[in-house]
């Protein structure tokens, strides 16, 4: 398949919008002729490749299927002798469940890969059909019978004809490209749930990677809908190159400090501060703050949100919500930080817990300042002053942001931007988007994405929300983050495909 | 099946399907995403290989 079809399919798409505009009795059929030049090019994909992989996915999740229950008998203690029968017990528990989802992701790649075929064939069929209806009323327009001259009377029908068929092909190379969105969506969220890889990938061991794969952030009355592990899969991925990254020294003093925690949770949190990039001295004082802490504290104290579903997000009784109207991107931009680290965290939450409050407005007035440093903060923040703020942390999460307007009136750029925010979901970066009306007005953050959904954190009432992409890409996004239509997003360059703006109004 | 059999069944349903994957998947947007995809899961199948087989290497 070659490797512009995308490319070529916008290109098509642009030059069959353009005919249509210049459709008109005079150019009638030159510019008739000129489409139909444009659609020799088919809507790209082959689906019997696409379907022979999705068979390929579908064999390899028969295959694992059976070893399933086997590595749930296996006996942790004697095979994995090296190591405490405590962490043997837990290694063949992770491993037994990180086995068990491998043939669900399978089978939900073999349907993807299904779906795209039978969209694509689909589109095929309709590009041949308006292809050669469009062809025969050219033919008509331009023969009186078998003789080649011009038939006035055949005329009025091409005109509509030719409109109504080069509409038709925009919506099929449309439908194509939203196709490849759509699947493009679900691969992010299966390749997001491959974390034991990625942990190895990074160069962590195995049993190490497995482990850590299967710690999750539980705060009570947040369910498990969406990926929630303390570390994300990008800081899985990380943590490995950053000990390498460390002197011998320093990493020996992480490897006592880690051996020391009291449990995988604990030892969870201390691994997520490493994939930050705190230097020794740091992940000594934060080893030791929380040393011997049970779950529920840790939790508590070492994030700000649980992203496993939708829930009022709370610590110590107080909403994690912005305390002014102009805040909610202030709001958002400490919660993606904090989420990436669990010292940043810890520097709100430690302390009083009557006091966690006046420390996260303290916190918000603070942010606001460095972030509207000449713009004035009764207008909110800029996607650019968002853009900034979360460069200057990219340490910390690992990424740089750029930002870009969104046309929802667009078809193609909203669902392209939609794509972006769930493979950056996905891979474990936070996105900061910007709604509004007929100007931005609102930030919320983009923190989980699972199937159809997306998980936002909504900082007006200090909850995490679920979305449908439905909602997201039809500019109905009012009864969950207050305003319709997506404006602007803040994504990890790696996953931008938009271009940079400016913007004449900012939003809370 | 003993932590060998199974690390050997993992390490074949891969091979097998690092072969019969290699080939994109249609538009460039999708097949970015497709092969991160495929990527991610040829590394958590040979991740949960590599951990049974410490243990089958410890029996």
């Amino acid at each position: 398949m070659a490797s512009d079809d995308y490319g070529q399919a916008s290109t098509v798409l642009l030059r069959l919008g353009e005919a249509l505009s210049l459709l008109n009795p005079v150019k009638l059929v030159s510019v008739t002729r000129k489409a139909q030049r444009q659609l020799r090019t088919p809507p790209p994909g082959n689906p019997e490749e696409l379907r022979a992989l999705a068979e390929a996915f579908r064999w390899a999740a028969a295959a694992v299927r059976p070893v399933v229950s086997e590595v749930d008998a296996l006996r942790p203690a004697e095979l994995w002798s090296g190591i405490a029968a405590s962490s043997a017990t837990q290694v063949r528990a992770a491993t037994a469940v990180a086995v068990r989802t491998t043939p669900r992701a399978f089978l939900a790649a073999a349907t993807a890969l299904d779906e795209l075929a039978d969209r694509i064939a689909e589109q095929r069929r309709r590009h041949d059909e308006l292809r050669r209806a469009l062809r025969e009323a050219v033919r008509d327009a331009t023969h009186i019978g078998s003789v080649p001259a011009p038939d006035p009377a055949a005329l009025d029908d091409l005109m509509r004809a030719a409109a109504g068929l080069i509409r038709g092909c925009i919506e099929v190379y449309t439908d194509a490209m939203a196709a490849a969105d759509e699947a493009a969506a679900v691969f992010a969220d299966l390749a997001g749930r491959a974390r034991a890889g990625a942990g190895v990938s990074g160069g962590l061991d195995p049993a190490d990677a497995v482990v850590l794969a299967a710690q999750c952030v539980r705060i009570r009355g947040v369910g498990d809908d969406y990926d929630d592990g303390i570390l994300t899969v990008a800081q899985l991925a990380r943590l490995g190159r950053q000990l390498d990254a460390m002197p011998v020294l320093d990493r020996a003093n992480v490897g006592t400090l880690v051996d020391k925690a009291r449990s995988d949770t604990e030892r969870a949190y201390l691994l997520k501060a490493v994939a930050a990039g705190h230097p020794a001295g740091e992940l000594a004082a934060f080893a030791t703050r929380i040393h011997g802490r049970d779950d529920g504290w840790l939790h508590d104290h070492l994030s700000l949100i649980d992203r496993g579903g939708s829930a009022e997000q709370d610590r110590f009784g107080f909403e994690v919500d912005q305390y002014d109207p102009y805040t909610c991107g202030t709001t958002s931009l400490i919660v993606a930080r904090a989420e990436a680290d669990p010292l940043y965290a810890l520097g709100l939450t430690d302390g009083a817990p009557h006091g966690f409050d006046e420390r996260l407005s303290a916190e918000q007035a603070r942010v606001h300042d460095t972030t509207n440093l000449v713009y004035p903060e009764q207008w909110g923040t800029t996607p650019e002053g968002m853009a900034d703020w979360m460069n200057q942390h990219s340490a910390v999460t690992g990424t740089s942001y750029a930002w870009h307007l969104v046309d929802d009136t667009g078809r193609r750029s909203v669902s392209r931007s939609l794509r972006e925010v769930v493979t950056a979901v996905d891979a474990g970066h936070p996105v900061p988007i910007l709604v509004g009306g007929v100007v931005p007005r609102h930030y919320v953050l983009a923190v989980g994405h699972s199937g159809d959904d997306l998980l936002i954190f909504e900082p007006t009432s200090g909850a995490t929300v679920r979305v449908p992409a439905a909602d997201f890409l039809d500019g109905k996004l009012r009864q969950r983050a207050g305003f319709d239509h997506v404006q602007a997003i803040v994504v990890p360059q790696a996953h931008a495909g938009g271009e940079s703006g400016s913007m004449d109004h900012s939003p809370d | 099946m003993d932590a060998c059999d199974i690390a050997d069944v993992l390490d074949g349903v891969r091979g097998r399907l690092e072969t019969a994957t290699g080939e994109g998947c249609g538009l460039p947007v999708a097949a970015a995403g497709y092969e991160r995809m495929r990527q991610a899961w040829l590394a958590e199948l040979a991740a949960h290989a590599a951990v049974l087989r410490e243990a089958c290497d410890g029996q």
